[in-house]
């Protein structure tokens, strides 16, 4: 039955060869990066493709909001007359959150990591950068036509 | 320069975005995205923050055109949007499956948390001419609702101007 609903779907999904890799990177990025108490992976229009949690988060949330925070740093930043908002910080008290534009050709998407406060921002910002760039060649990989 | 402000809700795809972009004096600040949720609507680009569009009454005043994303899991905006609002302007698309239900369901939800004035605007009825305007009539009727409520084209800037147009005269009615 769920199959049969499934097909009838016309929402755009990434393949699940996709997800099966995205997931190591995300897997990768963890253990690589000291820190990070959540990674999650968002389509941009706000859905979650893929996640890994040390805390109990709504992913579902997370990836809705982190989607509309990204895309008003974007429209701020067009506005000041800047270009390519690639990520944005934000600092709170007992954490951090990083929100960053992952530019796939095909299925755009956003990566948010949630890090306790005592982090090296320069290592999380590598950690990203490391698993965006083999992110976007996954999308080429498994979402060309 | 007095500031005011009225905000644009409404399920996905009734218009918001191009209500704002037809009405507005200013290039319009928008997040629209690519749309993966195609079930829910076909169009390609779909509001995830909010559109930003001014109308220039006069020297002295311009009123704030805010548009909100209609999709649920964005509900978390809507109250930060509507605060301070001068009144909210809902847009029904008259062709989608549920009309009515989309209007009830955005007027239940924005009672809890908006308590100023409230529009409505049913956009694109000649793509469904067959269905009755009176059925929103209908319902406010047996809801004991007593709003504004007017078929536009969205693409027409009159027609939008009418909707804002309202608010203040509402307003000014006390």
């Amino acid at each position: 039955m769920n199959a049969l609903f499934e097909s009838q779907s016309n929402r755009v999904k990434p393949a699940e060869a996709y997800l099966v890799a995205a997931k190591e990177v995300l897997h990768e990025l963890i253990h690589a990066t000291s820190g990070i108490d959540g990674v999650l992976l968002a389509t941009t229009d706000g859905f979650e493709v893929s996640s890994i949690f040390q805390k109990d988060y709504d992913g579902g949330k997370l990836s809705a909001v982190g989607s509309s925070i990204l895309a008003l740093v974007q429209a701020l930043t067009n506005e000041a007359q800047l270009t390519g908002c690639r990520s944005v910080i934000l600092d709170a008290q007992d954490g951090k959150i990083m929100i960053s534009a992952v530019p796939n050709n095909h299925q755009p998407m956003i990566a948010i990591v949630v890090t306790k406060q005592q982090v090296l921002l320069g290592q999380i910002m590598h950690g990203m950068n490391k698993a965006i760039n083999h992110l976007v060649e996954l999308d080429q990989q498994y979402h060309s036509k | 320069m007095q500031r005011l402000k009225i905000v644009f809700s409404g399920p996905m795809g009734a218009g918001k975005t191009q209500a704002i972009a037809s009405l507005s004096d200013i290039d319009v600040v928008s997040t629209e995205v690519l749309n993966t949720d195609l079930d829910a609507h076909t169009k390609a680009l779909t509001t995830v923050g909010m559109d930003y569009g001014e109308l220039i009454l006069d020297e002295g005043t311009s009123i704030g055109l805010y548009g909100t994303p209609g999709q649920e899991r964005f509900s978390f905006i809507w109250p930060i949007l509507s605060q301070g609002a001068l009144g909210v302007i809902i847009l029904i698309d008259h062709s989608a499956a549920d009309p009515v239900q989309d209007l009830a369901r955005y007027l239940a939800t924005f009672d809890k948390i908006y308590q100023g004035r409230i529009i409505v605007g049913v956009s694109q009825v000649d793509r469904l001419p067959e269905r009755p305007f009176e059925i929103y009539r209908n319902w406010l009727l047996e809801n004991n609702r007593n709003l504004p409520i007017f078929p536009v084209d969205l693409r027409h800037k009159d027609d939008v101007l009418l909707l804002v147009e309202t608010i203040i005269t509402a307003l000014e009615q006390g």
